[in-house]
């Protein structure tokens, strides 16, 4: 028995090691979150506007191209609640900033929250690279192991020298060029993505209004203008979106604009767009993200 | 709890430690295995607690009674008829209910009857399949005298819940296991390095092969209507490897963490498919379902030794069965149906135990008649598998006719990377296709340095880490 724990001991330990080893390298390599954490710690003070939100944002609105000292805080599958964490952590640091802009789309008041889905591991980012300090620190969102298939990928591709999915200086995400998109796929696509962005029940409508009301409040305490913005999505996604949790959405965005006096956008079936606009049915591509950069700063600048 | 998670690692720590440290007294061992087996059972649903424990004390106390009334053969029957009746309707009501109900009302309304027939919303159990036909076991065995019953609840209760293989088998005899829970255990230490080696060729099997298949699988079956047919042809046999490595993975891990513990459990397959006929495929695949249906339905009903009209009717009996068992979907009678077609002429030649030996016996390489025995059984398995994974009949029909109508020679756009590990694992188990499993390594040679053979389990572990699959439940579970 002794020589079995001793053995068995020994060979976790060279394994334990190896993983520790992975879990370094991991962190180490550059990924947008820790890119962002660090710009915000350096440039903050310079800010003046700030983009929030999903991959729809975060593929859908170029800094560069909107108002003068934007940043994107964007993250792909951020949601409410981040984004009010997000928020809390960088106004103090922000001392010019003057707007937000905040994306609600079809499935913002319904998503789950981040840690019960999917998508779990994206929240390993906001503790890890981000500091945001909203889980305890043997959990699962203190590790990158944690997510296995995430974790590998991530060593394969340095180990091959593959670029890894990153993001321009200013927060814009550069993963969705034109170039790169499913030409075959991306339409036929759309129902199974409404599906998805589609709820059982609205379980979470009133978890995710409460944190984009607190978003309202934090911007009205400070002085700051919030824009509420709904991305363009193509006509195969915005045909197949089921009414009832639409027309909620829209209830909820209204109810939100009245109570705060938000200006609101609403870009959802927007004809301006077309199919080179789109990387597949509910994400621009870099080419339609230029245009509607272009056409959000415009109307901004109008109101 | 999946046997392939960080949560399973920690939890069959601690009962190991415990197991051999604490609990050295072969009761309270017994009690920590029923401790340790419910608490993983009830990280699934604690609700189905309540199930398993009603099986349980139903079995326990009905062997009693037959020991209470053993020259009463008329009651004996009585109190073995209404245990296996007991067991059965929490199954069927479980599993079956909702299948039942609906395939009635289909039936009625086919027949110019309108019938709305009331459908229940139940959860199906993990395991359920498993430990019922463990406890049926029990009380048969009792009753035929194979085994003595026992009054020890807690060894008994063991028996039934042992957690390693609770949810997805093997499906242990009585005269098996139970011995083992009525005496002490001890550590064997070749026992227990072989139980590593075990637990990481399942994980090899599970994480590699099978989580690798899974998402060209899943796009095969979900487009089989616009993919070409060398693309289901890829995604039906990549299914059969998902299966196997799923199932067999499992089996791997129960009976390697069984190991640790002292205990032996039953080998679930051997190579099936490296088989060279159906009945072959029989022998090697899911041994413990299918010695089980042989030696519980198809012998009372007078197995091979009756009319040849009875033969055929208790072949259709036991594949129906055993299709059924997998699950409540016409798909799984029909893949049930198609294997006793197969089976059958076999049975009635008297050519389905033609192949007892091991393929390539004593050679590398199987010779050219085997290979072509081998290929052909595993193709018709394949097919099988294709209406076993099927949602419905239209599908499978639709998947099979593609797959040959529109074959080209392409290369599929999916599973590339699934196809290569298989095709190496392939090669691996047929290396090793004489052992219980291919972590075996022989103590001659390169591998009679421990070095060595630690940074063969190293690197192996490392791969299955880095190139694993993202994680898929284990299928048999659903069953």
């Amino acid at each position: 028995m002794r020589r079995f724990i001793t053995y068995t001991s020994l060979f976790g330990l060279i394994v334990l090691l190896t993983l520790m080893s992975g879990e370094h390298i991991v962190r180490s390599l550059p990924n947008p979150y820790k890119h962002k954490h660090q710009w915000m710690l350096n440039n903050a003070s310079e800010v003046e506007c700030l983009i929030m939100g999903s991959s729809h944002t975060y593929y859908g609105v170029i800094p560069t191209n909107f108002l003068p000292n934007t940043f994107s805080l964007a993250n792909v599958s951020q949601n409410p609640k981040y984004d009010y964490l997000l928020l809390e952590k960088y106004i103090p640091m922000c001392h010019k900033l003057h707007s937000v802009v905040v994306p609600v789309s079809y499935v913002t008041f319904f998503d789950k929250s981040l840690e019960e889905g999917d998508e779990w591991f994206y929240a390993i980012n906001y503790k890890l690279y981000m500091d945001i300090d909203e889980h305890p620190n043997w959990s699962r969102y203190n590790f990158e192991l944690s997510n296995r298939p995430v974790y590998s990928g991530k060593l394969q591709t340095y180990f091959s020298g593959k670029p890894l999915p990153t993001c321009d200086s200013l927060g814009f995400g550069l993963d969705y060029a034109l170039a790169a998109k499913d030409h075959a796929l991306w339409e036929k696509n759309a129902y199974m993505t409404v599906d998805r962005h589609t709820a059982d029940d609205g379980e979470m409508c009133s978890e995710n209004e409460t944190y984009l009301r607190r978003i309202a409040q934090l911007c009205c305490d400070n002085g700051i203008r919030l824009v509420l913005i709904t991305p363009p999505t193509w006509s195969a996604y915005y045909k197949s979106l089921d009414k009832k949790q639409l027309d909620k959405t829209y209830e909820l965005i209204n109810e939100i604009c009245h109570d705060y006096a938000l200006p609101y956008f609403d870009y959802l079936k927007d004809p301006r767009f077309h199919e080179d606009d789109f990387y597949d049915c509910d994400h621009l591509s870099d080419i339609g993200a230029k245009k509607f950069t272009t056409i959000l700063r415009n109307d901004l600048a109008e109101r | 709890m999946q046997f392939n998670s960080i949560g399973f690692l920690l939890f069959l720590t601690i009962v190991f430690l415990l197991y051999w440290f604490v609990f050295k007294e072969r009761k309270a061992r017994n009690l920590l295995i029923v401790i340790s087996s419910a608490f993983f059972y009830a990280s699934w649903n604690p609700y189905c607690l309540i199930l398993i424990a009603i099986t349980t004390l139903c079995s326990y106390y009905s062997a009693l009674l037959l020991q209470r009334f053993d020259d009463n053969l008329s009651l004996k029957r009585t109190i073995t008829a209404t245990n296996i009746a007991l067991n059965l309707l929490i199954l069927c009501v479980f599993k079956y209910f909702n299948f039942f109900a609906e395939s009635f009302s289909f039936l009625l309304n086919a027949v110019g009857f309108s019938a709305d027939w009331v459908t229940l919303d139940i959860l199906l159990p993990v395991g359920i399949s498993f430990y019922t036909f463990q406890a049926l076991s029990y009380t048969i065995d009792v009753f035929r005298r194979n085994i003595e019953p026992t009054n020890d609840l807690v060894a008994f209760s063991a028996y039934i819940s042992f957690f390693p293989q609770l949810t997805a088998g093997p499906i242990e005899r009585a005269t098996n296991l139970l011995p083992q829970f009525l005496h002490q255990r001890h550590f064997d230490y070749p026992s227990a390095v072989d139980g590593m080696r075990q637990i990481l060729w399942g994980l090899v099997k599970k994480m590699l092969i099978a989580d690798n298949c899974a998402m060209a699988v899943d796009i095969a079956f979900r487009d089989y209507q616009t993919l070409d047919g060398s693309m289901l042809l890829l995604g039906a046999v990549l299914f059969a490897f998902q299966i196997y490595g799923d199932f067999s993975g499992y089996s791997d891990i129960a009976v390697g963490c069984s190991k640790l513990l002292g205990i032996n459990l039953m080998q679930n397959f051997k190579t099936p498919y490296f088989s060279r006929d159906i009945a072959e495929f029989w022998r090697r695949w899911h041994i413990s379902l299918t010695t089980w249906f042989r030696d519980y339905v198809y012998i009372p009903l007078g197995g091979s030794r009756c009319s040849k009209l009875k033969v055929i009717r208790n072949t259709f009996i036991i594949f129906l069965l055993s299709g059924l068992w997998h699950g409540a979907n016409w798909t799984f009678v029909y893949w049930g149906l198609y294997h006793a077609l197969l089976f059958l002429p076999l049975l009635l030649l008297n050519r389905n135990r033609r192949y007892t030996d091991m393929p390539g016996a004593s050679r590398l390489l199987p010779s050219l008649k085997e290979s072509i025995q081998m290929l052909v059984t595993f193709l018709l398995v394949v097919v099988g598998l294709i209406i076993f994974r099927a949602e419905n009949m239209p599908q499978a029909i639709g998947y099979i006719t593609r797959m040959f109508t529109e074959f080209d020679l392409s290369i599929p756009p999916h599973g590339r990377k699934a196809a290569i590990y298989v095709f190496i694992f392939v090669i691996i188990e047929w290396l090793q296709r004489d052992k219980e499993h291919a972590l075996q390594l022989p103590h001659c040679g390169i591998f009679n340095h421990r070095p060595i053979r630690w940074s063969l389990y190293y690197i192996i572990f490392i791969l299955v880490l880095l190139l694993g699959g993202t994680s898929v439940q284990f299928i048999y579970f659903q069953f």
